[in-house]
């Protein structure tokens, strides 16, 4: 990404509304999110991502593999 | 003819040798559990289904082979039950939910279970859990919620919450439940019963309905820890080693994380069992928060891929707070989850490395004694936060490393039932038997009577 030039990257707006990435995402994996489940939906992914940024805040060796097959 | 003194309905073992040696008969252990279910458990919901009429035609077997001088097994006419994840043949198996309700019978038992049978015991009922094993509540909103026996108005904990409400309600001796976070070791603690979670991978999953692969255990509940050994030998499929010397356990304990936000009782009980082993050393495990973290990603996503299919077609059937969090879980990024995997191997060689120089590890198992039902939150970190989300806040990091956890009841803490996690490397379940049962044999850890039952 970095070799881009700043003002090539897509233009976002900065605050696109927790419900729209649902849906959006949601559609990517052909599932519609009915009205209804978003609040829970919402909460749920704000509480999933808190935890995500805890594990990609520790910088682990390109050595390190994913524990797909684990033995304890 | 005098009538045999009543067996302690909480004690398997005693059960099986009253019945092979011919003081009481299968059916009649069998139509008295079925009775007590009926009567009792109305007040603590744990059952979701009874077994009735295939439990005693097998009971009448189990009376035919000791009659033609056959041994039916060390769990001969032993009742028991599942959570309802566990497959019986000719029955649905729910998960929990009314998603599968119209799926067809199971056509084989859950191989722990055709393993119970083989030994003698008997499945006698369904027990209630949270949908689909997501939650550390036990609160169902299609089946109801189970209370905790030993005050009705608290959870029992969850999600094996009916597992171990109907051990420690004495309506079942043994029952199989399954631990993905915490999900044996969260509600043994609060119902004051024995529980398992043996090493990842080493007790057959094949016919318990999954949750999350790289997580899924299952284990037994019990009254008595004599009876979840047996049970534990009986479901790996073969008997342990033989237990080391207690004197020879390098025993040390969790701090740091596991030291944060523990209930005064629960800190003067875990003093107690290390003032009984002359003083423990306390260690730390780096990184717990993600250790945590990582296992509840895992978690999420292997749990939303796992019902996509199905909430693609029809979300609208789940519980909402199972739904939710699924929808949540199923789209994550893989990004998240490939790190997640990659932490969990950088974790598990910690914990590797802290088994260098110790064998057994005591953490409490839950902040504190069970939340009320209409107030289900804990407190941690001086926020109040919800008891579903977070009772699994010192079992769920350990969940990540698959390592052996025995839960132990607590005794004389004074109030309602609270458990510590003895913590083994791989395969190591044998260093936990003897921990617990030289703490069993001081009397700091048993299973913990009901209040009407307290002082006889």
């Amino acid at each position: 990404m970095s070799e881009h030039p700043d003002d090539s990257a897509p233009r976002v707006p900065d605050e696109v509304p927790d419900e729209a990435i649902i849906i959006a995402t949601a559609r990517d994996i052909g599932l519609t999110v009915d009205r209804s489940c978003l609040p829970g939906v919402v909460t749920n992914r704000s509480l999933l991502r808190r935890y995500a940024d805890l594990v990609h805040g520790f910088a682990l060796p390109d050595t390190c593999e994913p524990a797909f097959e684990y033995r304890p | 003819m005098t009538v045999p003194a009543m067996t302690d309905p909480s004690d398997a073992l005693a059960i099986a040798a009253d019945i092979r040696q011919g003081r009481r008969s299968a059916v009649s252990v069998m139509t008295a559990t079925i009775a007590a279910i009926e009567v009792r458990d109305t007040s603590i919901n744990s059952v979701t289904r009874i077994f009735g009429p295939r439990a005693v035609a097998e009971a009448e077997r189990i009376d035919r082979r000791i009659a033609a001088g056959d041994d039916p097994g060390p769990l001969a006419g032993v009742p028991f039950g599942v959570k309802d994840l566990f497959d019986i043949a000719g029955e649905v198996t729910t998960a929990g939910s009314v998603v599968l309700r119209e799926s067809p019978p199971a056509t084989h038992d859950a191989t722990v279970v055709a393993r119970l049978r083989a030994a003698g015991a008997i499945p006698v009922a369904s027990l209630n859990m949270d949908e689909f094993a997501y939650g550390f509540a036990t609160d169902n909103a299609h089946y109801g919620i189970t209370r905790n026996p030993h005050d009705p108005a608290r959870l029992a904990g969850g999600s094996s919450g009916g597992s171990a409400a109907a051990v420690a309600a004495g309506l079942l001796p043994l029952t199989l439940g399954s631990d993905t976070n915490g999900s044996i070791r969260v509600p043994a603690s609060l119902c004051g019963v024995w529980g398992l979670k043996p090493t990842f991978g080493s007790v057959p999953r094949e016919g318990a309905y999954p949750f999350a692969a790289s997580l899924d255990v299952v284990g037994p509940f019990a009254g008595t820890l004599d009876d979840l050994r047996v049970a534990y030998e009986v479901m790996a499929g073969g008997p342990m080693p033989e237990l080391p010397a207690v004197s020879d356990l390098r025993v040390v304990r969790l701090g740091g994380w596991f030291g944060a936000n523990v209930s005064e009782p629960l800190v003067r009980a875990i003093e107690a069992v290390a003032a009984h082993l002359g003083g423990v050393e306390t260690v730390e495990l780096p990184e717990i928060a993600r250790a945590r973290a990582a296992s509840f990603l895992i978690t999420a996503a292997e749990g939303g891929n796992l019902h996509l299919p199905r909430l693609r077609r029809h979300a609208l059937r789940y519980d909402p707070a199972t739904r939710d969090r699924l929808i949540a879980g199923a789209m994550l990024p893989s990004a998240t989850l490939v790190q997640a995997h990659r932490f969990r191997s950088w974790f598990r060689e910690q914990v590797h490395a802290l088994f260098r120089s110790a064998d057994v590890l005591i953490a409490p198992a839950t902040v504190g004694e069970a939340p009320l039902i209409d107030q289900p939150t804990i407190v941690v970190d001086g926020q109040v936060v919800s008891a579903r989300a977070n009772l699994g806040l010192y079992t769920q990091p350990l969940s990540l490393a698959g390592v052996p956890i025995l839960s132990a009841p607590l005794l004389g803490t004074g109030g309602l039932p609270l458990g510590l996690q003895l913590i083994a490397a791989p395969g190591r379940e044998a260093a936990l038997f003897a921990l617990a049962g030289a703490l069993a044999k001081a009397g700091l850890v048993g299973r913990v009577p009901l209040p009407a039952s307290k002082g006889r």
